[in-house]
């Protein structure tokens, strides 16, 4: 495995587009570990020397660098609550302190922590890429498949009010369902079968599949009741 | 690359390769604390160190990361040799038993306990939310906290863990804390993997991709140009000698249905080809340039295919019978296969491999027809269960070597001698060339009483002369160990109005998948656990195992009870239901009491003819009328939310102490030059505190101070031979023979202390702390009586030595009680309240065995709502993973848990003493099903009950 230790987040998306199959190291969560999605062999560009850690508040928004880890985010009074509590859902605190939000969100699994909280609460992103610092939000983000840019920080209305919900058969295993609403948009992340966003029926667009957390149909019922009222 | 560190507060240079794990790094450089269960999957915690201040998992740091950083091992914890406050208060609380990642645990805490020194619940939850406990469970751990503060505020500990039993025992009864506790908390070197030397060579098994398949040839010829290889077994080059992993007393209840590599593989995952190499690198690559050519066979996976007419035979080669053959043998081996393994059933199973099946019994007492003609209602329903993994923290693991021109072998095992003998038997040496040390065992659960590695690991040594260390990855835990045989059990219980049952029919049938570990025992405690619990005159039972090509199945903490008590308690709360009875009285109704003649026993004598026993000791009714009274029983709980539902259930339970009749227990304990005691016993500690109960035994008998009792167990050369721990006979068997030999021991004492006194042995008697007292005053200690007796003049050493063989049962009863809310939107399930309340006759070490019944009900917890083994349509699992696998963590503790013990005293065990731990493992599946029918209606007959399976019954999809 060859490792990159780049000395800015500019020199970091360079590498990332000049290697070919290569990945940015944040946490490790899912790089060191058994059964990772990364080759083995797949360069690595380490990012965890950059300044992109810390939670602020700036003219009404909060700012949670891309390097903070999902301990420091649910630990933050400045973070709204339901985000919190999706940080929380990983529940291992070994994991929690290494795991960050840039990655889990980035990862875009279809079992994250942290994807549905921060697409209901419209989050923008800040973004490195060949052309320079981009903001987008965090669901243009997502109408990519994939992106080589590097995450720099999110950014959420500090008042943000929400809900996250997370069904799983039990605190580690992986979610069959997991929610956010907040303020009238709703995401859901459905195991194995994908991610929508937008309006409460916003999960009649995953396409559902039988996996291990539970059948298609399961699945289906859950996302269609997961928010009381 | 080399990185500087600070580790432990020193300075510290670290070697290795920039991307390498640093748990590897630090566990090679000396920080044996820091270990592996999970092969980097980020879950159980046994790498847990301190990293720049925060809890991490070092199998996901990289080398180079650690460059300047601050780190803590639990190694950090100790001042000198002594522990810290946090271990000794684990060690008092009882939580450090099998103790694989006791020191992270203590890590943990301790950090939490420098941060905020007064936590709340939920904090100390979240400390240990990454640590996998699966022996102790994690209910002590608050109660460690809360004695570190009590240490803190005033000086010492002086609460208990658990209440005390039998005034004036010094040691019986009575929390002291584990005789290895401190030694286990601190992470001292006493694992197998801890004795492996460098330069030990490295064994990589290559396995089958087929369920179900001959192997017509393997070409190593590529594999072994390998530089480093050093040999290659395969099924071509392995003896063909039939035996049976399963770690049972011989001649053993389970057909001999395999060798070493078989020429027909029967499960995705097993043996094809072993390389042995000098290192695992070298060995994998090796492994990969192996050309095996298969001829799959169509696989059978569920009882169901297997009993299907025409089924593909799993095994088909010649039946052979050591004795009881039948009188047309030759007739039913006209069309074996002889391309396939011999079965060598030692006696009669009643099996019939050419129809998949590998053992079978029936029996009964009474007129089932007029049991049934009686009932005023009756219930026929079939429960399932599925495959469930012990999940131990430390792998299945071997160390082998030769040394004096004798094999040793380091193992994690609960059956030495039968390690020895099978390894004895596969390499054709006498046992007297074989040395076997059980080191200490990071978890068994009745998995390591299988003999799984060592079988290959002592042959491979035997064979090249090499030494060789084996070690199963985390998946091969789950495809290639042992699992609980999945079960499909019917129950048809008939009863009357007033409560009375007046039938009860069991039809078990088990899968035992490739090979008959355990085929005959385990189904049959699924009657033989749970029959006897009923005071029911027409009981019969129908137990047939069939062979499949699923993962091995073999033993598992409770063994067939579980399953047992799954199926025919839900089927009681069905009937129940069904009368308009409350399933409570109709269990005091009809629960057996003391002096019962138990009938039903006859047939169940696990392949020989059972003893009828009266039942003895039994506190199985104050069990239920104190689990009835914590938790309200017959008081509906109503949640504040309506989606929220609570309902109750409960399990009336019992097991046994050990096989009477089958189980052989010996122990020695002598007195040394300088009057202190070792106790050398035969049986086999797995972390539950045998070892503990040996040197209370022996102090409380001798009177001397624990202190000075050490105890040496489980190594063949040194200790007298014990069948093992299994069965839940470690207290009842090894303990009845190290308070024998303890016995025999002071009467030596006394016999040559008369001699050195000038006094009548009966006008002696022995007083703590280990002194001989004359009538008249005259006193002599025990090491003035060891030195003297061996001196140049002297006897000779005093040494006692004590046996234990017996028929008589001490059977341990109990009743769990479960409080459960399911959310009726969600299909959420939350166990409120669990309550296990267990009559062990005289608990020696109260504390651990409240901490064994936590642990064993939380496995029981995980089995019955969140585990499962799930295999493809081609038989390979899916679930290798703990998080796939799904086991339950602290979070999944109810948030009301209590165990309490009955006091009973026992007239056959030591002390009064019975077994604790495996009984624990009967009680949640159908305490807890009951519960959600309660709350829902719904009865969900199949493990494991999830929301989907509540939710799909309810219809809501």
């Amino acid at each position: 495995m060859r490792i990159y230790h780049p000395s800015d987040a500019a020199e970091a998306v360079r590498l990332r587009h000049e290697l070919e199959g290569s990945h940015y190291l944040a946490g490790g969560t899912e790089v060191m570990r058994l059964g990772s999605s990364i080759a083995a062999d797949a360069p690595l560009i380490d990012i965890t020397g950059l300044p992109l850690s810390g939670i602020r508040q700036e003219d009404g928004k909060v700012i949670i660098g891309a390097l903070t880890t999902l301990e420091e985010i649910r630990n933050s009074a400045l973070v709204p609550a339901f985000i919190r509590d999706a940080a929380a859902f990983d529940a291992s605190l070994q994991l929690r302190n290494s795991a960050t939000i840039g990655g889990n969100f980035a990862l875009r699994r279809f079992d994250s922590y942290m994807i549905p909280a921060l697409l209901a609460s419209e989050a923008d992103v800040s973004l490195m890429c060949t052309k320079g610092e981009k903001h987008k939000s965090a669901a243009e983000y997502f109408s990519r498949k994939e992106c080589r840019a590097l995450l720099l920080s999110f950014s959420v209305s500090a008042g943000r009010e929400g809900e996250s919900v997370r069904i799983a058969r039990s605190s580690h295993a992986h979610a069959a369902v997991t929610g956010a609403r907040s303020e009238g948009v709703y995401a859901y992340a459905v195991s194995s079968s994908g991610i929508a966003y937008g309006g409460p029926d916003a999960w009649k667009e995953i396409s559902f599949t039988d996996d291990l957390t539970g059948s298609a149909d399961y699945k289906r019922y859950l996302a269609s009741v997961l928010f009381k009222g | 690359m080399e990185v500087k560190a600070r580790i432990n507060g020193v300075e510290a240079i670290l070697h290795g390769k920039e991307d390498e794990r640093l748990r590897d790094v630090l566990y090679r450089e000396g920080y044996s604390s820091v270990r592996d269960s999970d092969d980097a999957e980020g879950f159980a915690g046994s790498d847990t160190i301190v990293f720049d201040g925060a809890l991490r998992y070092s199998n996901l740091i990289m080398l180079y990361q650690a460059e300047g950083k601050e780190i803590r091992t639990p190694e950090s914890l100790l001042s000198g040799r002594a522990i810290n406050d946090v271990q000794e208060a684990m060690v008092k609380a009882g939580v450090v038993q099998s103790a694989y990642n006791a020191p992270e645990a203590a890590l943990a805490l301790t950090l939490l306990l420098e941060r905020n020194p007064d936590p709340s619940k939920e904090e100390i939850k979240d400390a240990l939310s990454g640590i996998f406990i699966r022996d102790a469970g994690y209910e002590h751990y608050y109660r460690a906290v809360e004695m570190v503060r009590e240490k803190r505020a005033k000086g010492s500990i002086e609460s208990e863990a658990a209440p005390s039993f039998r005034e004036g025992m010094r040691y019986v009864g009575r929390p002291t804390g584990k005789i290895d506790g401190e030694a286990l908390v601190s992470g001292d070197r006493l694992f197998v993997e801890d004795k492996v030397p460098p330069h030990t060579y490295a064994m990589h098994i290559l396995r089958s991709p087929f369920a179900h398949a001959f192997v017509t040839s393997v070409d190593t010829s590529e594999a072994e140009k390998v530089e480093g290889v050093i040999d290659i077994l395969t099924a071509f080059n392995t003896p063909d000698i039939p035996y049976m992993q399963a770690g049972q007393g011989y001649p053993e209840p389970s057909p001999y249905d395999r060798v070493l590599i078989c020429r027909k593989v029967r499960h995705v995952g097993d043996r094809v080809a072993a390389v042995i190499a000098v290192d695992m690198e070298i060995a994998i690559r090796a492994s990969e340039l192996i050309k095996v050519v298969y001829d799959p066979i169509k696989p059978v996976f569920t009882v169901e295919e297997a009993m299907a007419d025409g089924a593909p035979l799993v095994h088909n080669g010649r039946v052979v019978y050591e004795s009881g053959a039948p009188d047309d043998l030759d007739e039913y081996n006209a069309d074996a296969d002889d391309r396939e393994e011999k079965v060598v059933y030692q006696f009669p199973l009643h099996g019939d491999i050419r129809k998949n099946i590998a053992a079978s019994a029936h029996g009964g007492i009474g007129d089932m027809e007029k049991g049934f003609a009686e009932a005023d209602a009756i219930v026929d329903e079939t429960y399932q269960t599925s495959q469930v993994q012990c999940t131990p923290l430390e792998p299945h693991v071997c160390y082998g070597h030769i040394e004096g021109g004798r094999l040793v072998l380091s193992c994690s095992t609960q059956v030495p001698y039968h390690v020895r003998r099978i390894v004895a038997k596969v390499c054709s040496i006498p046992e007297n060339k074989v040395h076997v040390i059980k080191e200490r065992v990071g978890g068994g659960y009745g998995s390591k009483q299988d003999v799984l590695v060592e079988d290959l690991v002592g042959y491979a040594v035997w064979r090249t002369g090499k030494p060789v260390y084996y070690r199963n990855t985390r998946a091969e835990e789950f495809y290639a160990n042992s699992t609980r045989h999945p079960m499909r059990v019917r129950v048809k219980m008939g009863g009357k109005k007033d409560g009375t049952i007046t039938a009860i029919y069991m039809d078990v049938r088990a899968n035992t998948g490739p090979y008959g570990n355990h085929c005959l025992t385990v189904p049959m405690n699924a009657s033989s656990k749970t029959l006897p619990l009923f005071r029911v005159d027409n009981m019969y039972y129908d137990l047939i195992t069939y062979y499949t090509n699923v993962p091995p199945t073999g033993a598992y903490q409770g063994y067939g009870a579980p399953k047992g008590y799954f199926a025919i308690i839900s089927a009681m709360g069905e009937l129940a239901m069904k009368l308009g009875v409350d399933p409570l009285e109709m269990a005091r109704k009809n629960a057996v009491e003391e002096g019962y003649m138990l009938e039903i026993l006859r047939g169940l004598g696990e392949g020989r003819e059972g003893t009828v026993v009266p039942v003895g000791s039994c506190g199985l009714k104050q069990a239920l009328s104190r689990g009835a009274e914590l938790i309200e029983w017959g008081k509906k709980a109503v949640s504040d939310d309506p989606e929220w539902k609570i309902g109750k259930g409960f399990a009336p339970i019992q097991q046994g102490s050990g096989l009477p009749g089958l189980d052989h227990s010996n122990a020695q304990v002598k007195l040394l030059t300088d009057g202190t005691i070792i106790v050398l016993s035969g049986g086999a500690d797995l972390g539950t505190g045998l070892d503990t109960l040996s040197a209370k035994v022996a102090a409380e008998v001798l009177k001397v101070p624990l202190e000075i009792v050490s105890v040496v167990s489980g190594d063949t050369d040194s200790c007298l031979f014990d069948t093992g721990a299994y069965a839940s006979s470690g207290t009842y068997f090894s303990g009845n023979a190290s308070l024998n030999a303890a016995k025999d021991l002071a009467a030596k004492i006394i016999r040559e202390a008369a001699l050195q006194m000038g006094e009548k042995e009966e006008d002696l008697s022995i007083e703590y702390p280990g002194e001989v007292v004359s009538r008249s005053g005259k006193r002599l200690s025990y090491w003035k009586i060891s030195h003297d007796a061996t001196a140049g003049d002297g006897r000779g050493q005093l040494i006692g030595t004590g046996s234990f063989t017996t028929p008589n049962f001490a059977v341990p009863y109990g009743a769990h009680f479960a409080e459960v809310a399911v959310n009726v939107r969600t299909g959420e399930i939350k166990v409120l309240k669990f309550y296990a309340i267990q009559d062990a006759g005289t608990p020696i070490n109260p504390e651990l065995a409240l901490c064994q019944m936590y642990g064993a009900a939380m496995k029981s917890i995980g089995h019955t709502l969140y585990e499962d083994m799930v295999l493809d349509r081609d038989g390979r699992c899916l679930t290798t993973t703990f998080t796939d696998y799904g086991v339950p963590m602290i979070e999944e503790a109810p948030e009301d848990f209590r165990a309490e013990l009955v006091d009973v005293n026992d007239q056959y065990g030591p002390f009064g003493a019975k077994s604790i731990s495996e009984i624990a493992c009967n009680g949640a599946a159908p305490a807890i099903a009951m519960a959600i029918a309660d709350a829902t209606g719904v009865w969900v007959r199949s493990w494991p009950i999830t929301g989907e399976k509540i939710l799909k019954a309810m219809g809501k999809f």
